[in-house]
């Protein structure tokens, strides 16, 4: 066959099918490569196409544009076929985008184009299945209720309820429909006279005149092919069967069954018979599992179907053209938190963990500054209080605890009877410095009076405040412990009231000096106290 | 209001919703009928709710005796394949709780740092099915850690990758996958550790790929997903480098994947779009890519898709503070 015209074979199955509005046209040929089988040549496609919204009845137009839309479809089918086939060579079945991939996929078919495929499958010995009988019998057989019909007469017992057969060229030509129609010799002749129009090289001869002779025999249980074909006997079948010559006879099988088979498909899986059947069993087998093999309906139960969604959540898909949900930054955004920001906070909780500890031991040691400062504070504070001679600064901070308890003892026995005292002495109290040592404030008790000594030092210049008792020679020995302490007075004033002196020295520290503020006015303590 | 959207509202006897005062991330699913939700706060105080789910009355309802505290959002919540009463999850640490009658128990928190307190990071991990004293988790330190968690031991410790494991995945008893912020697939064998295959790389380099799902019905495939991508990418661990296929019908970015239960052919998977969908890996693909099969419109992104053996008609969802089960 590879020298005849396919595109012009398929020209006129299409015409033929077209014509007396069928479903499909097969031409089995006799295989080149193995003698008397007959595999597929080629076939034109005429039923339901299924877009992927809607399913239409394809319009029956002998218009050029039709025809080409079925040459089309018939052409996408082979090419499914051919996928799938290499899909199923290479045992996969998970898509394979990197080969040339068919414009069809499997859910893009109807029912009546699956069986389409499923025929590409086969391949027919002489006498075996409908296409092998009417080869072997070189007869026309009309076949109805075909999808009824046993395994053995008609393997294909899917959807095709009437099926024709008849030789030609070197094969069989095979119209099939998915309804059921009676035999008509008209369809056969009107068939067989677009097929036929162009004379054949190869000439089986079929006398069309004798299909006259073609009648519906119901009732005559004739059957010649019980020879060769057993059938189940679970079926009630009656054949027909006219056969005048071998070579030049009009058959008819004729298929009546009362009983239907519920599971077409399982029962041509099942039914096996003899080497030659269980092969191509096998294959259709094969074929089946390989298209079917793991679709919803079988693994998932039927509610996975797609038009059968029902008491799912879930509702089919569509395409909407909403754009992408583009939320840029925001996309995957707690994923991403999970993934990168929590194990961040894990980190995080170990550094400040750490830190944490690293403070226990820092304590001791604080910053620089702060350290200059307390240090600083404790220096200013030890020249205020009288100390015991220690120090360290807990030895300070006991001294200052001690000095001003004793302080508030002063402060309350003076409210209690200073109303005899003059102004001028409890003013001489007040702190008057900035920043700097204020003095011994409270002196004053009246039978020993104390002296007040304030030392404020700023920076190198030095301001010495005396009140005390005035006595000969004091202000010549208050500046001479000053100088002896490297201290540079350049201003002094003095007054005497009442026999106490007051004295305010401005004086500057000499730069090779060390002198604190405190070491001044313990100088100068002794220098007043000398007298007691 | 998309009208899907409103149609799967309406027929509320196909879905059941949990709110929860918190957003949720984490979600695992029991054998029997208990379902753990994972709160995702961004501090160190965090929650896991036990919720029991009634299919008769279609109710999901919280066991506050069971709920606890967890610190930081759990990464991952799973339970033991069987018996299923054991809860682990990961974190700073892998933690495996007891769901008793009336309470959680501890059992152990499992760090696998010997020098330290402390464990690096952990992204996510997986039980193996096949072998269930072994839980393999990934972490953000590069490395891929086998616990035997019947003993509480490590039993390895794998350098998996260049920069953080993201996710890793069971195939065989001895086999596990991870994925990495370097881009690849990688697949090991307890069996030869100083090796490595890698059968996937991010076509852009350094695309970290995110979550990885292992097709316990069929090894031969698994799928992985990428950052800022809105692309499921279907490998076949038979023909590396090359995916099979990759569907990319999400309008958004994907979060979420999981491989049907009891099918080797469907999956679901969940993201920023708000739907889910779930897809049949065909025979062969079409010319224009692959559709999904059906879908379910959420109220906000989609953060996590369960799809358990325990419960196969079921898929669990988790969007802003809300858990859903749909029924498939």
């Amino acid at each position: 066959m590879a020298a005849m015209d396919n595109y012009n074979l398929r020209r006129k199955l299409a015409m033929a099918v077209k014509s007396i509005q069928w479903s499909y046209a097969i031409f089995w040929s006799i295989s080149s490569t193995q003698p008397g089988v007959l595999t597929w040549c080629d076939g034109y496609y005429n039923g339901d196409i299924k877009t992927r919204k809607t399913i239409q009845a394809e319009e029956i137009d002998d218009g050029d544009d039709d025809d080409d839309m079925g040459l089309q479809r018939t052409e996408q089918l082979r090419q499914l076929y051919e996928t799938l086939l290499v899909a199923s060579e290479s045992h996969h079945y998970e898509p394979q985008p990197r080969r040339p991939l068919a414009a069809l996929s499997p859910e893009d078919l109807t029912d009546n184009e699956w069986y389409f495929l499923v025929c590409m499958t086969f391949e027919f010995s002489n006498g075996q299945g409908l296409p092998g009988r009417t080869l072997a019998k070189n007869t026309t057989s009309w076949l109805c209720n075909a999808h009824l019909a046993d395994s053995k007469v008609f393997m294909r017992s899917l959807l095709a309820k009437t099926v024709v057969c008849f030789p030609y060229l070197e094969g069989i030509v095979e119209l099939g429909m998915a309804e059921k129609v009676l035999e008509d010799q008209n369809i056969i002749k009107q068939v067989k006279a677009l097929i036929f129009n162009v004379p054949p090289q190869t000439v089986l001869k079929v006398p069309l005149e004798n299909c006259s002779n073609m009648l519906d025999h119901h009732d005559i249980v004739y059957n010649n092919l019980e020879s060769m074909i057993e059938y189940d006997q679970n079926q009630e079948q009656s054949w027909q069967f006219v056969d005048d010559d071998d070579e030049e006879g009009e058959t008819s099988f004729h298929h009546n069954n009362s009983t239907g088979s519920s599971d077409c498909m399982s029962q041509n899986i099942a039914s096996g018979h003899g080497d030659v059947w269980s092969d191509d069993d096998d294959r259709y087998q094969g074929v089946l599992l390989r298209i079917f093999k793991n679709t919803q309906s079988l693994i998932l139960g039927p509610r996975f179907r797609h038009c059968d969604l029902k008491g799912t959540a879930f509702v089919s898909w569509k395409y909407y053209d909403h754009g992408m949900v583009s939320n840029g930054s925001c996309s995957q955004m707690i994923l991403k938190k999970v993934l990168y920001k929590v194990p961040k906070m894990h980190e995080n909780r170990l550094a400040w963990s750490r830190v944490e500890n690293e403070n226990l031991d820092q304590t001791s040691e604080l910053d620089d500054d702060d350290v200059k400062n307390i240090n600083h504070r404790f220096s200013v504070l030890s020249s205020l209080v009288p100390s015991r001679g220690k120090v360290d600064k807990v030895s300070l901070l006991d001294d200052t605890i001690e000095y001003l308890k004793t302080l508030e003892r002063k402060v309350e026995s003076l409210q209690s009877n200073n109303k005899s005292h003059d102004e001028r002495e409890s003013m001489c109290d007040n702190y008057r410095k900035k920043r700097k040592a204020s003095c011994d404030p409270k002196d004053l008790q009246k039978e020993r009076i104390s002296d007040c000594i304030t030392v404020s030092a700023i920076e190198r210049d030095v301001t010495v405040e005396i009140r005390c008792r005035w006595r000969d020679n004091i202000m010549v020995q208050v500046l001479d412990a000053m100088s002896s302490l490297n201290m540079e007075s350049h201003s002094v004033h003095s007054s005497t009231v009442d026999g106490m002196l007051t004295l305010t020295i401005e004086s500057k520290l000499k730069s090779s000096t060390t002198s604190t503020a405190k070491m001044i006015r313990h100088a100068l303590q002794r220098v007043i106290g000398n007298r007691y | 209001m998309d009208s899907s959207t409103l149609e799967s509202q309406i027929r509320s006897d196909n879905f059941v919703t949990y709110e929860s005062p918190y957003t949720l991330y984490s979600m695992a699913i029991s054998s029997h009928r208990q379902i753990a939700v994972g709160s995702f706060i961004e501090e160190y105080a965090n929650r896991v709710d036990i919720l029991t789910f009634d299919e008769q009355t279609l109710t999901l309802k919280p066991n506050p005796n069971l709920s606890f505290d967890h610190p930081y959002p759990p990464t991952k919540l799973m339970f033991h394949p069987n018996p299923g009463d054991i809860l682990a999850s990961s974190g700073d640490f892998l933690r495996l709780y007891t769901l008793r009658e009336n309470s959680t128990q501890p059992i152990s928190v499992l760090n696998n740092s010997k020098s330290s307190d402390f464990c690096a990071p952990l992204t996510s991990f997986d039980w193996n099915q096949l072998e269930p004293r072994r839980i393999g988790t990934s972490s953000i330190d590069t490395t891929c850690t086998i616990w035997d968690v019947e003993k509480g031991v490590v039993e390895t410790q794998l350098i998996a990758h260049d920069k953080e494991v993201h996710d890793i995945a069971w195939g065989e008893a001895g086999v596990f996958a991870s994925v990495s912020a370097d881009g690849s697939v990688r697949v090991f064998d307890l069996r030869d550790k100083e090796h490595s295959t890698i059968i996937y790389e991010s076509p852009q380099p350094d695309t970290p790929l995110l979550r990885l799902a292992w097709n316990k019905q069929d090894l031969r495939y698994m799928a992985t997903i990428l950052m800022d991508s809105n692309k499921i990418v279907i490998l076949d661990i038979r023909s590396p480098t090359l995916p099979v296929a990759e569907l990319e019908r999400h309008k958004g970015s994907v979060n979420a994947i999981a491989w049907a239960p009891v099918s080797c052919q469907h999956i679901c998977s969940g993201g920023d779009d708000s739907q889910a969908l779930i897809w049949e890996l065909p025979t062969v693909a079409g010319p224009n890519g692959i559709d999904p099969m059906s879908m379910y419109t959420a109220g906000a992104e989609i953060n996590q898709v369960q799809w358990s053996a325990a419960m196969p008609d079921w898929i669990g969802i988790a969007f802003a503070n809300k858990m859903q089960l749909l029924k498939v």
